[in-house]
């Protein structure tokens, strides 16, 4: 239930709510797409008022002045008595006349701008009454609910349904006044195109009415007018917008698809109509222009909309990216990864490294010697440095961390969110995603499998290439993240997501071996083999999290990386799963790094803790000594972050202040602000983890350097093993 | 459990949502028995708990008594009144709550000022001098210097700082109870006991009576002064906190507890009674914890247990509680008391 | 089946509408033009009496029974699939529409297909390959969004027509050679007929493709952040599986609102059977408007509103069939 690390950590690029705020909308017009999209609206829209006054001709003028080009109208003139009548010919571009005539001796240009206005009236006026239309029926029906709703939306969906161009043109074509007034043909238009914004509207105001925010208004005492002007609606805006601008581009083609009829009132007729883009194709159309080959004619026009459609897409684009953050995103990250010199391309699925200095390998002698057992490491992640963006906009996610995995242990991470740690262990198999790139570090995986036709021997994953990474990945270093039910392939069977695997890494094993394997792997973890053909969502929160726990042991791995895998899981089921993963562990044997915010559970669970802060390692110590004898001011107040379960109630602390935003840490040690025992040191001075004189411990701490006063809470002696002897009995009832 | 009239109380509160099984056009609707008779009290300068796991109803309980929904059966009592039907402004001046997810409580296009602003002049309790009162609230969540948070938008606040704005939000009225769901389970683990903190300071320097709704039992413990248990949708323990932590009386509660992380701990725990809760669509027959209890014995398949009290302040719902021959005879029904009485008159 | 019930259900309500919409407009709208429609009828020597008289019935004018008499009879006609009459055709609308709709119903649901098959496949693929060159193909895309169908078909015959003045390699006049080739199960109309529908289906394609591009490069880029596409490549699968896990998901949006773009497609569509005179409904549409022929301009309406319909019916069908969650609601 806390707040996802993973969604998190890329947050100083992408936001983490894709509401509506005043900073971002400000930026929104930077986007080159937006701008040229608001240019070329602009545009149109000038000429549109403009226009005509700055027509060179009257559009319905005939210039026979250059009325040069022209052919003798069959059956007159010659032997036939008729006098000769000729036909003129349309001329091409010239410097009279920019776009050509029209056959009509019309100039063409002249005609365009006097169009440009009510085809864009048309348009605007189509957009603002469709779009009127769907906020009164999309916010009631999604905030009203209940039969309401269901009435509204089932009117919506039925003019959804029935395809827009015909209805519009049986509607225009009876509606006798839609010939000369553009307001009738507007909302003619508007009435067929309102229902896809109501229904986008319904849906948001749906999911808005059920936001905590509306709820507190209601248990203020705010009245439903006001929650829907003042709290709902301003949150809508973007969407209004988006809704407002792909409303004018489909009316602006509805409306030339309908002149192009012949539906909209031509400009000679009787009433006379307006000129617009939609008549000139028509007219265009009509009097043999293609065949003719007089492109210059019909082109214009039909350019015309294309572009100004393409500027409204283009504003839509940039309101769509601030919508949906990830879109933005991609682009964004496309563009300062070219500029950093990445193919983001070319390393989908894989981390890019980019080093500015040599490897860490050398900086860093083997730390064997310094630990109690020795057990030997499985994988050891030296000086690792993950930046998030490229350039000066770089946030440093971690930075310089070094941490060994011993075989067959577990190893906790703990930290809050932002502190890195998910990013530390998902960038130590370099699968972080743009615009992730690990700038410095090692990392090297000593792999002697268990099975399966793995490489032995050391691997260098920060150097080695996609095929390499895909034969370690999963087979030897596997995956379980917090939420399982993202985390596994919705549309498909767990049986296939086990069958892919399978097939992928096991190529030798027959469609029925595989099968078999998976039931196994299912019924190890406690759960039905049945559940093969069951789809994710048809199993409960902690079975997918078992079904996603034996998917990461159907390979015998080496190492398990476990990213907050209970957070999301109710106590008991927790530490269900707990029990039953540390039961596997101990038969199959491999190496764990636990990830999780919650210190006291970690405690209780793992063999080695690595408490982390603001993107580094910050003490390093076993379970025990952790637990009774912290030595780092930050894990001491994290301990007592967690009241305890028994004994007299006493007031505590916590830490004051909140985790430090990476994208602006504090000077010196991170944990400065917040840390009660600060010294003038620890404001300009980094600390370095590194062991304290005379003992085993680490801790990248000043108050444990060159005989400072330790604190008595910090000097507690460090003499346990174990964390609990057998003392107490189990509560009975 | 106190003589004073709670200032809220929620008597026999039973809520069921209807939910369509499979989206055809004719589908039956069925119950979700969300919460089955459920009462509790909240005394002035009291913090009263809900734990239980999700699905339990503590959080429909936290609605019902806020009144954002209407409960099925039971009532809703404030200061031993009902409470007037509908919400009316009189009950939101008396009730407030504080939810969950502090990204989401705050409109984002909002600033800070507006979320404060508001709740003052729907109650006309500004008087013209707003601002005196936004910075005093602001002032007594601890967001201090107060001015510099006025004119902020919510994404500019670190999630423990909203969470205090909402808070100041709730306090804005000048409430008596304050209804927290899951107030710190969203935030990060170092700034949680903040929070706590300041509800409990709140409780005594402003007399609130505050319910407090959580899964996180040692939680519960720290700020609760009563913590009441749910399973199923049902109320299944209630105790002052550290009674109910140290003698829990109830397997539920037992197993809860078992499997709380605390490294204090001197054992490893066991666990008695795995699984899950159950669907509230078809909630088991009788106690329904009983296809996961431990202890369940024939009677607890048949019959909901009745509340026992099993110490000072301390009831349970279970059947292990209840003498056994009076088990035995609300099991047999009334022939069997009868017999039970004959025998009593025996001896 | 509750799904797809449900959705019948909207569609049934669907047509229900269009059918009283083409009953009321000419009875309620006032000053319509029926009554020059009717004279028009009468005077062109085309329809005798009785034509005349199924005319003015079809379409309220200078009938004495009440409205509700006249829609019972109205909707009773329909249900024997009885559309009314075409005074310029001189022959019953039903006939009419059922000579004009395989040439539609093909053309359509060919470039359609391709279109959504092509598309989709661009869609992800661009996705894919963000940051590449392929993101030219974005504002590319976006143009020919935005550009009509019909001027797309004006200029592909102005380049690639017989009748244009450029190229001139296909045919782009008719659906067929009207003058070389007899219609009937022979070689040389099938050729012909094969070699006119090329410039209308390579015009529907290309206009309707750049929507389902964009659609599915969108949904494509939002379901590739999701955890299970970061697990499948934590798995070590191939790209080409890990690239199906996120187009599979992201197909889902797209085919729900299919409903769009269907629309959008037999829109654009009837517009580019008239640029090519291609014998389909459109067309007729249109020729049957300047004609002022209001019994078929409304059979017509009719018909491509129940053939939207179905068409809605089948992406229906296909999103149940490719998303369990619906599949087990179903």
């Amino acid at each position: 239930m806390t707040i996802d690390s993973t969604t998190l950590a890329p947050a100083p690029l992408a936001g983490p709510t894709p509401g509506f705020h005043r900073a971002r909308a400000l930026r929104l017009p930077r986007s080159p797409k937006v701008i040229i999209g608001l240019g070329i609206v602009g545009v149109f829209g000038v000429i549109s008022v403009i226009g005509r006054w700055i027509e060179p001709y009257s559009p319905n003028a005939t210039d026979t002045q250059n009325w040069v080009q022209h052919v003798l109208v069959p059956g007159t003139g010659g032997d036939t008595g008729f006098p000769a009548s000729y036909y003129p010919l349309p001329l091409g571009p010239s410097a009279a006349h920019w776009l050509g005539t029209t056959v009509f001796a019309q100039d063409v240009w002249s005609q365009v701008l006097a169009s440009t206005q009510a085809t864009m009236f048309v348009g605007l006026v189509a957009a603002a009454i469709a779009t009127v239309l769907s906020i009164l029926f999309g916010v009631s029906a999604g905030y009203i609910g209940g039969g309401t709703d269901e009435g509204l939306s089932l009117v919506a969906n039925v003019f959804l349904a029935i395809p827009g161009l015909p209805l519009l043109i049986v509607l225009a074509d009876y509606v006798p006044s839609a010939g000369s007034s553009i307001v009738v043909v507007a909302a003619i238009i508007a009435i067929t195109t309102w229902a896809y914004t109501a229904r986008t509207l319904r849906a948001q105001t749906l999911s808005l009415r059920n936001r905590d925010f509306v709820e507190a208004s209601r248990v203020s005492g705010e009245g439903s007018w006001r929650i829907i002007l003042v709290e709902i609606l301003p949150n809508l805006i973007p969407i209004v917008a988006a809704s407002f601008l792909f409303t004018t581009l489909a009316a602006i083609a509805a409306y030339v698809a309908l002149a192009f009829l012949g539906l909209a009132g031509a400009p000679t007729g009787s009433p006379p109509g307006l000129w617009n883009w939609g008549e000139m194709l028509r007219e265009g159309f009509a009097n043999n222009a293609v065949r003719g080959g007089w492109w210059w004619w019909w082109a214009p026009p039909g350019i015309c909309v294309a572009v100004l459609g393409t500027g409204l897409a283009l504003i839509n684009f940039g309101i769509d990216e601030f919508i949906n953050p990830r879109l933005r995103t991609a682009g964004l990250t496309a563009k300062a990864a070219k500029k950093a010199g990445i193919k983001t391309s070319t390393t989908l699925g894989v981390t890019p490294v980019i080093r500015s200095g040599p490897g860490g390998g050398e900086r860093y002698a083997p730390s064997a010697s310094r630990t109690r057992e020795a057990a030997e490491p499985v994988l050891e992640i030296r000086g690792l440095s993950v930046d998030y963006g490229y350039g000066d906009e770089a946030v440093h996610a971690v930075r310089d961390c070094d941490l060994v995995l011993r075989r067959g242990r577990v190893l906790g991470l703990a930290g809050e969110s932002g502190s890195g740690k998910t990013t530390l262990a998902l960038a130590a198999i370099r699968l972080l995603r743009a615009p992730a790139v690990i700038t410095a570090g090692e990392v090297l995986f000593h792999s002697k499998p268990f099975s399966g036709d793995a490489p032995g021997g050391t691997i260098d994953m920060l150097a080695a290439g996609p095929q390499q990474l895909r034969s370690v990945r999963w087979s030897e270093i596997a995956v379980v993240l917090q939420s399982s039910l993202s985390a596994l392939n919705p549309v498909i069977t767990i049986g296939a997501q086990f069958d892919d695997l399978l097939r992928v890494h096991r190529p030798h094993l027959s469609d029925e071996e595989r099968w078999a394997r998976a039931g196994e792997l299912l019924d190890m973890v406690g759960i039905n083999a049945e559940r093969l053909r069951s789809h994710p969502h048809e199993l409960s929160g902690g079975m997918r999290q078992r079904a996603m726990i034996a998917m990461a042991l159907a390979l015998e791995p080496q190492v398990v990386i476990l990213d907050e895998p209970t957070t999301a899981l109710d106590v008991v089921t927790q530490r269900e799963i707990l029990e039953e993963l540390m039961g596997l562990r101990d038969r199959l044997g491999f190496a764990a790094l636990f990830i999780t915010h919650d210190l006291s559970l970690l405690v209780e669970l793992a063999d080695d803790i690595a408490v982390m802060y603001a993107g580094r390692l910050m003490e390093r110590a076993p379970a025990a000594s952790l637990f009774h004898a912290p030595r780092l001011p930050y894990t001491h107040g994290l301990l007592h972050c967690f009241p305890p379960m028994h004994g007299k109630r006493v007031p505590m602390e916590g830490i004051p202040g909140s985790p430090p935003d990476l994208r602006d840490l504090p000077s010196g040690c991170a944990f400065h602000p917040r840390c009660r025992w600060a010294m003038d040191r620890c404001k300009h001075d980094e600390p370095q983890l590194a062991a304290i004189d005379g003992s085993a411990r680490e801790v990248a701490c000043w108050l444990h350097r060159d005989g400072a006063q330790v604190p008595a809470e910090l000097a507690m002696p460090d003499t346990r093993t174990t964390l609990r002897e057998p003392v107490r009995q189990v509560i009975e009832p | 459990m106190s003589e004073a009239t709670p200032v809220l109380e929620g008597r026999n509160l039973t809520k069921y949502f209807w939910v369509r099984q499979g989206r055809s056009l004719f589908a039956r609707r069925a119950p979700v028995h969300a919460v089955d008779n459920v009462s509790i009290q909240l005394d002035a300068k009291k913090v009263t708990a809900v734990v239980g796991e999700s699905g339990a109803g503590k959080t429909t309980v936290a609605r019902l008594l806020a009144r954002i929904i209407r409960p099925d059966q039971g009532s809703v009592l404030l200061d031993g009144r009902p409470a007037p039907a509908g919400r009316p402004r009189s009950y939101a001046r008396q009730v407030q709550m504080v939810f969950q997810d502090p990204f989401a409580s705050l409109n984002p296009v909002h600033r800070i000022r507006h979320h404060l602003e508001r709740p003052l002049k729907i109650h006309h309790l500004a008087n013209g001098n707003a601002d005196a009162v936004i910075g005093d609230l602001l002032r007594r969540v601890a967001l201090k210097p107060a001015e510099s948070f006025t004119s902020k938008f919510p994404h500019e606040l670190s999630g423990g700082q909203r969470q205090r704005v909402a808070i100041a939000r709730a306090l804005a009225v000048k409430p008596r109870v304050l209804i927290a769901d899951e107030p710190v389970s969203m935030l990060d683990v170092s700034i949680r006991l903040g929070v706590l903190n300041l509800l409990a300071d709140l409780r005594d320097r402003e007399n609130l009576a505050i319910l407090y709704v959580t899964h996180d039992i040692a939680s519960a413990r720290y700020l609760a002064d009563t913590i009441v248990v749910m399973y199923a949708g049902q109320l299944v323990e209630a105790a002052p906190s550290v009674s109910l932590t140290d003698n829990p009386a109830h397997p539920y509660t037992q197993l809860l507890l078992s499997a709380a992380p605390d490294p204090d701990r001197a054992q490893q725990p066991v666990l008695a009674g795995r699984g899950a809760p159950p669907s509230l669509l078809a909630p088991p027959s009788g106690c329904r914890f009983h296809p996961r209890c431990p202890y369940a014995m024939d009677v607890c398949k048949r019959k909901a247990p009745p509340s026992i009290a099993v110490g000072t302040d301390h009831i349970a719902a279970c059947w292990l509680h209840v003498d056994p021959a009076e088990r035995q005879a609300s099991e047999n029904g009334l022939v069997a008391s009868e017999s039970l009485e004959k025998e009593r008159q025996k001896r | 089946m509750g799904v797809i019930l449900r959705r019948l259900g909207v569609y049934l309500l669907a047509a229900w509408v269009a059918i009283t919409v083409s009953f009321l407009l000419p009875r309620v709208v006032p000053g319509n033009p029926v009554a020059g429609a009717v004279a028009r009828a009468s005077q062109s020597g085309n329809c005798n009496e009785l034509c005349v008289r199924a005319v003015e019935e079809q379409l309220g004018f200078n009938v004495h029974t009440s409205l509700w008499d006249q829609y019972v009879q109205y909707v009773g006609n329909l249900a024997h699939g009885d559309l009314g009459r075409s005074w310029s055709e001189n022959a019953p609308v039903g006939t009419l529409i059922l000579s004009y709709l395989p040439w539609t119903l093909v053309l359509l649901g060919i470039a359609t297909t391709i279109s959504f098959v092509a598309g989709s496949t661009l869609g992800t693929f661009i996705a894919w390959r963000r940051g590449s060159w392929t993101d030219w193909a974005i504002p590319f895309a976006t143009f020919f969004q935005a550009t009509p169908y019909f001027f797309l078909a004006l200029v592909i015959v102005l380049v690639f027509g017989q009748t244009g003045t450029m190229l001139k390699w296909f045919p782009s006049l008719f659906g067929y050679d009207i003058f070389s080739v007899t219609p009937g199960p022979n070689l040389p109309y099938i050729q012909s007929v094969v070699g006119h529908a090329i410039l209308p289906s390579v015009t529907v394609i290309l206009a309707s493709m750049a929507g389902f591009i964009l659609a599915m490069r969108n949904q494509v880029i939002t379901t590739m952040d999701e955890d299970f596409v970061l697990v499948a490549q934590a798995k070590g699968l191939p790209n080409r599986t890990v690239m199906w896990y996120a187009a599979r998901n992201a197909l889902l949006p797209v085919v729900s609102n299919f409903t769009i773009a269907i629309s959008l497609i037999v829109g654009g569509q009837i517009l580019v059977e008239i640029v090519f005179n291609y014998p389909g409904i459109g067309f007729h549409l249109f020729d049957a408007l300047s004609k002022l022929d209001y019994s078929l301009v409304q059979g017509i309406f009719v018909v491509i509103t129940l053939v939207v319909l179905a068409a809605n019916l089948i992406a229906d069908v296909i999103y149940v069939l490719i998303d369990p969650r619906a599949r087990q609601a179903a």
